[in-house]
């Protein structure tokens, strides 16, 4: 009972700690070569995830603990049972797949209305920008219906250009969302 | 479509024997399909796949998925073979096929080449047996017959097949032919060839219960509702009297169930990330511990020099002697 305590406390105030982050999005997408790029720091095939990969990672001298889910239809069932014990969420498109750009636009809605993964920080990558006809962040911005969460003051939403393949965005957008999950926690412990 | 009929369908064209193994490599019992080619493949190749894009192939799970209608309906007639017989024609005979061993750089090497390169493909058709389906049903059914039906493509396809097969597979396979003539002989009209396909596509298969007919019939959509009710009705006062095979039947149960266990198996996993989140902490508490208990023993030692130094450093001494080997 001590220890979990301490736990909580050590979360609320201290500084010194471990962020937990949530991996999501459609299958095939990039999920786990993501992962694995910033883990490893080379590019592993993968093949589909079956239920849950962890890795740790570390953005800015912060230990990160990942949780890589399975994007099937029947996994995304899964997903809503970690937002309440995570810091951000990262949810990865792949801007090569049109035809399931409106798919992944109703997964996204479904997150920005749950009640506990609206406080946290969410980034998109809109990854596999190496492919010739790959929908560039602008463009997908706008397809998600995400223009006005990304222009607010202090947006919790963003839109990443990515590319696992090429190492591009990536540690740009880990890096954002980290920011942001320290920027949030300032805030909370303020109020 | 729902699901449950779609697992159904599919867990039945699974039973067929030209998809009990990977269509890019021989490991047995694949749970995931290439939806663009028709085939059924292993997780190991299905990543494979996945690296290639989606505008060459699209990969989907057997127990996971929810497929388009029309593409559970191509998988009723096409099958590895079928769609193998096009993308491996002209593969030499010694040729190394993948097996469960081989390493990360042939399979990529292979798959490759098999569907990029489009290295083996029969140069005499313009498209694979899967769009060909999707273009014209009664040229795929004719392809279908050809394959199945004259000696030469079977003796060429699939020769080593041949000499590995028993002498039950032989009977069968002369079994399979004198239907197929009977069936030719007999019927003209476009709907038996449909009956005569279906037997060719499951030649083999005489022993399983399931059969094509029945499963066209799951999700016939030309079938009266009011009929529908009626037989729902007739099976519902059948399962009350056998209970048991009622709960089995009860498609909602299942899905119940399988709800239930994706439940506890978050929750659970949610603990045991919680118990070793815990055992980390305990370990560095235990470490703190252990520090002070050997701070305090120094004190102690320090404190009993000080209250008699001869004392302790004859303890000190016997000590030592107790630890002489000698």
């Amino acid at each position: 009972m001590g220890n979990w305590f301490t736990n909580v406390w050590d979360r609320l105030f201290n500084e010194k700690r471990e962020f937990k982050l949530v991996i999501i999005g459609l299958d095939a997408a990039g999920k786990t070569t993501i992962l694995n790029k910033m883990r490893f720091d080379e590019y592993i095939n993968s093949a589909p995830t079956i239920g849950v990969n962890t890795e740790d990672i570390q953005v800015k001298n912060i230990n990160i603990k990942v949780f890589d889910l399975a994007g099937q239809e029947k996994m995304r069932n899964v997903w809503k049972y970690y937002y309440s014990s995570i810091e951000g969420i990262i949810f990865v498109l792949d801007s090569g797949d049109t035809q399931r750009i409106m798919e992944a636009k109703d997964e996204i809605q479904n997150l920005l209305t749950n009640d506990e993964a609206k406080q946290v920080p969410i980034l998109i990558f809109a990854n596999k920008q190496d492919l010739p006809n790959a929908i560039r962040g602008p463009e997908m911005t706008d397809m998600l219906g995400l223009v006005e969460y990304v222009n607010k003051k202090t947006p919790t939403v963003k839109v990443q250009e990515s590319s696992a393949v090429q190492d591009r965005g990536l540690l740009e957008g880990f890096e954002w969302i980290v920011d942001r999950i320290v920027q949030l926690a300032q805030q909370r412990s303020q109020q | 479509m729902d699901m449950n009929t779609q697992t159904k369908i599919l867990e039945a064209v699974l039973t067929k024997p030209e998809n009990k193994t990977c269509a890019d490599c021989n490991m047995k019992n694949p749970k995931w399909a290439s939806i663009t080619f028709g085939t059924f493949v292993c997780l190991r190749c299905s990543g494979m796949h996945r690296q290639l894009q989606v505008h060459i192939t699209k990969i989907k799970s057997v127990n996971l998925d929810k497929w388009q209608p029309e593409v559970v309906e191509l998988y009723k007639y096409i099958n590895n073979y079928i769609a193998n017989s096009y993308w491996e024609q002209r593969l030499p005979q010694g040729y190394n096929k993948l097996t469960i061993d081989s390493s990360p750089s042939e399979v990529e090497s292979f798959i490759k080449d098999k569907y990029v390169n489009k290295r083996w493909v029969n140069t005499a058709m313009s498209e694979d047996p899967a769009k060909l389906y999707y273009r014209s049903r009664d040229e795929f059914e004719q392809y279908a017959r050809r394959l199945y039906g004259s000696e030469e493509t079977i003796a060429t396809v699939n020769k080593d097949d041949k000499n590995q097969s028993t002498d039950a597979q032989k009977k069968q396979n002369v079994q399979i032919k004198t239907q197929q003539n009977q069936n030719q002989n007999q019927n003209s009209s476009d709907r038996k060839d449909q009956q005569a396909i279906n037997q060719m596509s499951h030649h083999s298969q005489s022993n399983t219960q399931l059969d094509i007919g029945d499963l066209i019939n799951l999700d016939a959509p030309s079938k009266p509702s009011h009929s529908q009710s009626n037989q729902n009705i007739l099976n519902f006062s059948n399962q009350m009297n056998q209970p048991q095979q009622f709960i089995q039947s009860n498609n909602f149960n299942q899905m119940n169930q399988a709800g239930i266990i994706i439940k506890w198996v978050t929750i659970i996993s949610q603990y045991v990330f919680w118990i070793e989140y815990e055992s980390v902490t305990l370990k560095n508490n235990m470490n703190l511990l252990i520090q002070q208990q050997m701070m305090k023993n120094q004190m102690q030692q320090q404190y009993q020099f000080q209250q008699n130094p001869q004392q302790y450093s004859f303890n000190q001494g016997n000590m030592m002697m107790m630890n002489i080997p000698k």
